[in-house]
């Protein structure tokens, strides 16, 4: 048997020449019986047959598509309320109105920590005298004068330093 | 936890300087303008120096006492001390003053938001000396305080 045109097709299958039609002789050429194939072409037999017929859609695959169009999903509708729609944002007002009461809370416990409400801060305060003898005669001076300026303010207006005394009361 | 933090920076810087340190900023350019400071740890020890020739009247008063600061110089500051306290009217009350030939003064004080009075504040100049002082006193300005420095003219 003359297998030149088989051998033609081998060529150019591997030169990718080949029709489909072509394609399809080579598979049933190597798909019969094995005894039926020459030795020298027998080494093919695994690369043909091992041909996969070119997948089709087929005839019902249009009917299958237009099944699954047609089936239309049921789609419930949902009504958000106004409360719901600013929920995020009546809750991001929330976490802010709670650290803006931790923080005046904490304003107040830090205020009403200090004596008599006075806001002078103390801690900048450095001592000129380390020695609390030299410190007392400065005082004990500052305070004369003091003394002595009411007894001024006395002397120029008795009456109005009485109403000194009154407003400073 | 941010806004707390920041609540409290702003509570700190809330604290303002007493008259003496506002002053001194004016004058800091002037090296014969001197401040001199007891602060209140050192005040809690004044109250504790207890010495025959002291008297009780004095350790009574100074017990009242939170901090003290005389600041002096010259007698040219006076005017200027004036000048600050009507740029702080708001904070200050002012109280009597007086003037001879040869000194003046005035008597200011700041109360707290409860009404009590916490800061006090002499300016005097002796003229002719050319002198000006500055007492700053801070702590329980009250009656009993005042009464102290009404009735002992000396201590």
């Amino acid at each position: 048997m003359d297998y030149r045109f088989i051998e033609q097709l081998i060529e150019r299958y591997f030169a990718c020449e080949t029709s489909l039609q072509e394609e399809q002789i080579l598979k049933t050429f190597f798909t019969q019986d094995v005894e039926q194939v020459p030795n020298e072409l027998r080494p093919y037999i695994p690369v043909f047959a091992a041909m996969q017929p070119a997948e089709t859609l087929g005839d019902d695959f249009d009917e299958r598509i237009l099944a699954q169009i047609g089936e239309s999903q049921t789609v419930k509708a949902r009504t958000i309320s106004l409360a719901e729609r600013f929920r995020p944002l009546l809750r991001a007002a929330a976490v802010v109105a709670v650290v803006l009461t931790l923080g005046n809370a904490m304003n107040l416990s830090i205020q009403s920590g200090q004596p008599q409400g006075d806001d002078i801060n103390y801690a900048a305060y450095q001592d000129t005298f380390d020695d609390p003898s030299m410190a007392y005669d400065q005082v004990e001076d500052a305070l004369q004068l003091v003394s002595d300026g009411f007894a001024h303010a006395q002397k120029a207006d008795s009456i109005a330093m009485d109403s000194l005394y009154s407003e400073l009361k | 936890m941010l806004m707390a933090l920041l609540c409290q920076a702003v509570a700190f810087a809330q604290h303002s300087p007493d008259f003496a340190e506002k002053f001194m900023t004016l004058c800091s350019n002037d090296s014969t303008v001197k401040c001199i400071t007891v602060s209140p740890k050192m005040m809690e020890q004044l109250v504790r120096l207890h010495e025959d020739s002291r008297s009780d009247n004095i350790v009574q008063a100074i017990g009242k006492l939170k901090s003290a600061r005389i600041v002096t110089g010259s007698a040219c500051y006076y005017q200027k001390a004036i000048e600050l306290i009507a740029r702080n009217k708001s904070r200050f009350i002012a109280g009597k003053d007086y003037q001879t030939e040869e000194e003046q003064g005035a008597f200011f004080t700041r109360k707290n938001k409860k009404g009590d009075t916490v800061e006090f504040i002499m300016l005097h100049a002796d003229i002719a000396g050319n002198k000006f002082t500055i007492v700053n006193l801070t702590g329980d300005i009250d009656d009993e305080f005042l009464c102290f420095l009404f009735n002992n003219k000396t201590f």
